[in-house]
């Protein structure tokens, strides 16, 4: 009994293994991003808190909070949809030198949401799906979008996944069918 | 166009659009040197847009007008240029060759290929790139973009 609880306790000492997967040249980023955020009004404040904080723990409950602060702010019909950029990201968020964006939250999209979905991860692809249906996007938001669904074949692939949510939750219906 | 200002170069972009096709809009894009840069003659390359559609995102190009823009050298895509439209986000200029490269930026190349697309697109950026730095490696930068409805574009086929 008494070995079984030092067992538990040297588990929960270890660092979860998806937060050390966070490169530390990332933190800070993260960190910055998180300063920024803070000005930032709602919706945009709550999504990207939930999404970057997603981002670094990769956990499931993560990832639910993040499409539930989705829904909470969906439009209902005849608004004009959410506008938030995940996949090149907005200028404001770049970590700026010499006046240049040279770190943007694309790349750490790339970075920890690309695996995740390259995977097979059910909840990182259900994140996708429900973003796509009730963001916005534009220019190069939709092209590293479009790209990233052609370069893993993620409509082909995990059609009967997609099918079932579209099932389970009308949201999903407002997936763009182009890239269905 | 030649344009100084106090302590920061102005690097002003000029886009012609020529040519109207069902797919894309061909055009011109003219970069004046503003410190010489050893050659009397402005840089020019060709652009690619998608038709312009009422400024509706991922399906139009932009509307004519004066945008200011940023630099980004951010993740794997390289050197390119964001333009700040009203209405509008992610609007960059940056390499590919055809209209489904694009969902309302605008591509440059150093030539025309057939008759909706542009080539050596890598190259035209590394040039754009080397005309907005050569002075100033954080220029301000305005792009305009006009239509004019005159001669076929990028008619001459080669980089000055």
């Amino acid at each position: 009994m008494y070995l079984r609880l030092l067992f538990i306790l040297a588990i929960l000492a270890l660092p979860n293994p998806v937060q050390a997967d966070v490169a530390a040249t990332d933190k800070g980023y993260f960190s910055e991003i998180e300063l920024k955020a803070k000005s930032f009004s709602e919706p945009r404040r709550d999504l990207l808190l939930n999404f970057i904080h997603y981002l670094q723990t990769g956990k499931a409950k993560d990832a639910d909070a993040y499409i539930r602060a989705l829904k909470s702010y969906a439009p209902t019909n005849g608004q004009p949809k959410l506008s938030f950029s995940i996949f090149e990201g907005d200028f404001d968020l770049c970590h700026i030198e010499n006046g240049a964006c040279t770190r943007g939250l694309g790349e750490l999209t790339e970075k920890y949401l690309v695996p995740r979905l390259k995977d097979g991860d059910k909840k990182a692809l259900e994140l996708l799906f429900i973003h796509t249906s009730l963001v916005t996007s534009d220019g190069a938001e939709t092209e590293n979008l479009e790209s990233l669904l052609k370069r893993m074949k993620i409509p082909s692939r995990f059609k009967s996944f997609f099918d079932s949510l579209r099932r389970s939750d009308p949201l999903f219906a407002r997936f763009p069918n182009r890239w269905m | 166009m030649l344009a100084l200002q106090v302590g920061m170069a102005l690097v002003e972009i000029r886009i012609d659009r020529k040519e109207w096709t069902k797919e894309c809009i061909l055009g011109d894009m003219i970069i004046h040197r503003p410190f010489g840069g050893g050659s009397p003659f402005p840089l020019r390359l060709c652009t690619l847009e998608l038709p312009f559609m009422d400024n509706i995102n991922n399906v139009s190009s932009i509307p004519t007008g004066s945008y200011s823009a940023k630099v980004r050298t951010d993740g794997s895509k390289g050197w390119r240029l964001e333009l700040i439209v009203p209405g509008r986000s992610n609007i960059q200029i940056h390499s590919g060759n055809i209209p489904s490269d694009v969902r309302g930026c605008i591509l440059v190349g150093t030539r025309r290929g057939g008759k909706n697309s542009v080539r050596a697109s890598q190259l035209a950026i590394g040039l754009l790139r080397n005309e907005a730095e050569q002075k100033n490696p954080n220029p301000e930068i305005r792009v305009t973009v006009f239509d004019v409805h005159s001669a076929e574009a990028c008619s001459n086929g080669r980089i000055r």
